[in-house]
């Protein structure tokens, strides 16, 4: 049986490459990073409105609005759909 | 003979730190030239890969720069930096999990023939400790992973870690037991002992 912590031990000892050099690479990236965050698109607004509180609760008034305004529709609207049904066997028929 | 307790160094990283948070990358520049070293080396217990590595060094010290505003000068600028590799490393487990496939996709990778060549050139055998303890570890689950990486090829002190990973230190010791009751079993799988 081999030993764990004599495995360990070797494997401290192993080297990391000596030749990374990141700095280039790393300035490009946050250079990068400042322009795309100084510069949100149109989604980022839209995301960012969604996720605010008031815009939410608005959203939230007008469905309920909504839902009372054609809630006295809905006999109306079970006519129409059961007339559609009806005319799907007739139209068969033909 | 009792040792008199050494007075901390200043932190010559100070005023570089104090310079890049009022957005002078030059400043940042030294800070990266100064700790990508230390930084790459912690980093190289958790991948061997060149193209791993250099991404999580470089996402380091993105991180860092846009995390500059919160760095307060009461510890050193190293622990702090050393804090956002491990939880790099800790992502790098999560995101490189074993699957039953990546054992295929593993396969795949040593049969290539040049690999093959350039590790029989160039690989020590600190090398292929290296890489076999990685291998024995990315049997566990990620979190046991980045922390037995730490204790056991990094030396960490586990209060460092617990700190690193925002763990407190019973919790962090309840973790490592574990962690190293699962290790036990792999390694017997794989003919080694813990002593």
């Amino acid at each position: 049986m081999k030993s764990w912590n004599e495995l360990a031990r070797n494997a401290r000892d192993a080297a990391p490459p000596s030749d990374v050099d990141l700095r280039a690479a790393i300035r490009a990236e946050i250079t990068s990073s400042s322009t795309r965050n100084a510069v949100p698109d149109l989604i980022d607004n839209l995301a960012g409105l969604i996720r605010v509180p008031w815009f939410q609760a608005g959203l939230a008034t007008c469905a309920v609005i909504a839902f009372i305004a054609c809630r006295d529709g809905f006999d109306i609207v079970n006519e129409l759909a059961f007339i559609w049904q009806l005319q799907g066997p007739a139209i068969n028929g033909i | 003979m009792t040792t008199a307790a050494q007075p901390e160094p200043p932190d010559d990283d100070l005023i570089h730190v104090q310079r890049a948070q009022a957005g002078d990358l030059d400043a940042f520049d030294l800070l990266v030239t100064r700790h990508q070293s230390t930084v790459t080396s912690m980093l190289h217990r958790f991948a061997m890969n060149r193209a791993d590595l250099e991404d999580m060094v470089q996402e380091t010290f993105v991180r860092a720069w846009s995390a500059l505003p919160q760095w307060q000068p009461d510890k050193p600028f190293i622990h702090w930096l050393k804090r956002i590799a491990a939880n790099i490393g800790l992502e790098f487990c999560r995101k490189h999990q074993r699957t039953p496939f990546s054992r295929l996709a593993q396969r795949d990778e040593q049969n290539d023939p040049l690999d093959q060549i350039a590790s029989e050139n160039e690989a020590s055998s600190q090398t292929q400790s290296l890489a076999e303890a990685q291998s024995i570890l990315a049997h566990l689950p990620p979190d046991d992973r980045a922390l037995l990486t730490l204790l056991h090829l990094e030396e960490m002190p586990l209060a460092e870690i617990a700190a690193h990973f925002g763990w407190s230190k019973i919790n962090a010791k309840v973790k490592a037991f574990r962690a190293r009751q699962r290790l036990k079993s792999i390694l017997t799988r794989h003919g080694y002992t813990l002593d």
